[in-house]
């Protein structure tokens, strides 16, 4: 098992007027190489802070701890910390990324061509003009676009789903083999969204590209998402194959989560809420992050941490962090 | 109240937008709406489709264009009509976003109070204290003292969208208009939102329109209730929801619940094939002629693109299709 990129002990924390707010706790995830791995959580769980902290556009008041490292394949830099140039090199051509509310990304009076264009000459400025026409022309095609009612277009004619299609062609301008795509289907309607999708699944098959997925939407990350990562207040709760999360959840987290979400088949009677709200995570609580919410905390959960452990027989693709034993000794 | 009356009655509302540029957008054509009492009335759609166009005019804030609404059997529109303060009183609303709804400077009892003392339901603050309290008590925000002097940024989502609920049922409505209310909340908590209403619903009779793109949550929130599917500003499917969500009829509704995630991840694996013609929505400043889902429909013949069709019964329910006989079974 090959990883695309590692995180070890990030911590990164905002300076906020009350008082250090810590995003992201002491979380060490792998990336496995050729897999998708949705990262599951609700807002403010700290998930879109670990991908600013991968392509390195945190907001200036973010603190990184001192342990915190990111290595992209086994290289042994840490990206939290390489220069400018090499970040350059990193960005787009090594790892794309696909941004959440991505219609609004692209320039308003650029024409479809030109901003495809550009980034292709802005990285490499040799390829001719027919080349770089024939490449978008690809590009397009590859999301299932019709490259002639779009190339010429302005991003305001063209739908929600036709601009989140073109943001997805530049996140492959450069072939990268790692894509970030954060929330890439919010704000879309259900069909186009089911659309997308499809042309995700279908891209990732053919170019074996590893992909981390942002989501709070469980329900339509299953489609893509071969690993899942669920996090709640900045901290990891589970990680586990796809399949093994949905039908088989471990973390009590999960099983709320799980358990929260109405679907349009399957019964709704036995569906409910997780009790309480969100952890305050300025004052974070001592012991478990998720105590107040969970129907079985105990003594334990109040004073010690838990740490993340393997569930035995999982060959260490499946992790827990709980003190609740029986989850260990199945 | 009129006999055989219904509480809200919306008769053939077209309801057009002049835009800037000259175009007309036609955000209702031909919508009947009927809630009756005590009933759970979800409309749903795509974005666009004009289903807030509806919520905004049972709420009396937009005057549409042609057709009547009644409440309790009186024409809102007509002169001579209290308006507003028995729409205020007997309609309310809980919109998306609890953040931009709840006035920021104000604190929750501030919120609260003002309707209470401003239609006299209480003598005086002291009084306006207690019953919020008591409100506050009944939607699970406590300790009440702690969240009753608290301003809105000082709460969860959640935690406002309650807020939000109490304030519109403060007033006793008969209808309460909900305007996608939980899609700005966190999913592990959306589900008590839901409930919350639905209890307002059970113990004070409250009717409710509840206006959402999600049909997962519209099956949760009524499942005994009536569904009314709305594409491009028309009504195409409506019936129970239990009927429509198992077995929908009109194309439409067929291609929406196919495009739902399955709550099967196996099965949510599997490649879905959506029964439509085409990913595009049409303009809604330039609707199609005749039946405005043709270029999409996988089913559509030379009628479609001529005639409009009408809301016919069908199998239990109303759908609006031509060749509704002709369309297969839903499987799934």
């Amino acid at each position: 098992m090959e990883n695309i990129l590692e995180i070890k002990n990030l911590d990164i924390s905002y300076s906020t007027h009350n008082g250090f707010l810590k995003s992201v706790d002491n979380l060490s995830i792998t990336f496995e190489k050729g897999k998708v791995t949705g990262v599951i959580g609700e807002s403010g769980c700290g998930k879109t802070t670990i991908i600013n902290s991968i392509m390195k556009i945190l907001p200036a008041n973010a603190q990184i701890g001192k342990n915190s490292r990111i290595i992209f394949k086994g290289n042994d830099k840490n990206l939290l910390t390489i220069r400018k140039g090499e970040l350059q090199d990193f960005r787009w051509r090594k790892a794309s990324m696909v941004f959440q509310a991505a219609q609004n990304s692209l320039n308003p009076t650029l024409q479809i061509s030109e901003q495809l264009m550009d980034s292709i000459w802005d990285h490499d400025s040799s390829i001719s003009k027919k080349d770089c026409i024939r490449k978008t022309e690809k590009l397009l095609h590859m999301v299932r676009l019709n490259p002639e009612r779009v190339m010429d277009s302005y991003p305001h004619q063209l739908s929600g789903g036709m601009r989140q299609r073109v943001i997805i062609a530049m996140a492959l301008v450069l072939e990268p083999e790692f894509i970030i795509l954060d929330e890439p289907t919010t704000a879309l309607d259900v069909i186009t969204q089911s659309f997308i999708f499809d042309i995700l699944v279908d891209l990732q098959k053919q170019k074996n590209l590893s992909m981390i997925l942002i989501t709070h939407d469980l329900a339509s990350a299953a489609k893509l998402a071969h690993n899942m990562v669920i996090m709640y207040g900045g901290e990891l709760m589970e990680v586990a194959p796809s399949m093994k999360l949905f039908n088989n959840p471990l973390h009590p987290y999960t099983k709320g989560l799980l358990g929260a979400i109405p679907f349009i088949d399957g019964d709704i009677i036995t569906k409910k809420s997780i009790d309480g709200t969100p952890p305050d995570l300025i004052n974070k609580p001592i012991g478990c992050i998720f105590q107040d919410r969970c129907p079985k905390v105990f003594d334990r959960c109040k004073k010690e941490h838990p740490e993340i452990r393997d569930v035995p027989g999982s060959d260490g693709k499946r992790k827990v962090a709980c003190h609740l034993e029986e989850i260990f000794n199945e | 109240m009129n006999k055989q009356s219904s509480l809200l009655k919306l008769e053939n509302i077209n309801m057009y937008f002049k835009l800037k540029n000259g175009d007309e957008l036609q955000a209702s054509h031909n919508v009947n709406l009927k809630i009756d009492n005590g009933e759970m009335v979800v409309v749903v759609g795509e974005s666009g489709c004009g289903k807030s166009t509806v919520g905004k005019m049972s709420l009396g804030v937009l005057k549409p264009s042609c057709g009547t609404i009644s409440l309790d059997g009186q024409d809102i529109w007509q002169k001579g009509f209290k308006w507003p303060a028995k729409l205020r009183t007997e309609v309310q609303v809980v919109h998306q976003d609890s953040f931009s709804s709840l006035n920021p400077v104000k604190t929750i009892f501030q919120t609260l109070s003002a309707p209470l003392l401003r239609h006299k339901l209480v003598k005086n603050k002291k009084e306006a204290l207690v019953k919020i309290n008591e409100l506050l008590y009944s939607v699970d925000l406590t300790p009440v003292e702690y969240f009753i002097h608290k301003y809105p940024f000082q709460l969860s989502g959640g935690q406002r969208q309650r807020v939000s609920i109490i304030r519109a049922t403060i007033l006793k409505p008969k209808l309460i208009v909900a305007d996608e209310p939980v899609s700005a909340v966190d999913a592990s908590s959306r589900l008590s939102i839901l409930d919350l209403m639905k209890g307002i619903n059970k113990k004070h009779g409250i009717a409710f329109l509840y206006i959402t793109h999600d049909l997962a949550t519209a099956r949760y929130f009524a499942p005994e209730g009536r569904i009314v599917v709305m594409y491009l500003g028309r009504v195409v499917e409506t019936g129970k929801i239990k009927d429509c969500i198992s077995g929908p009829a009109h194309p439409y509704l067929q291609a929406l619940l196919t495009a739902i995630p399955h709550s099967d991840p196996q099965k949510a694996k599997e490649p879905i094939k959506i029964p439509l013609k085409s990913f595009d929505m049409p303009k809604a400043t330039h609707p199609p002629s005749g039946c405005v889902f043709n270029p999409r429909c996988l089913y559509a013949t030379d009628i479609c693109t001529k005639e409009v069709p009408l809301l016919e019964k069908y199998r239990g329910r109303q759908i609006a299709c031509h060749n509704k006989e002709d369309i297969p079974g839903f499987k799934k």
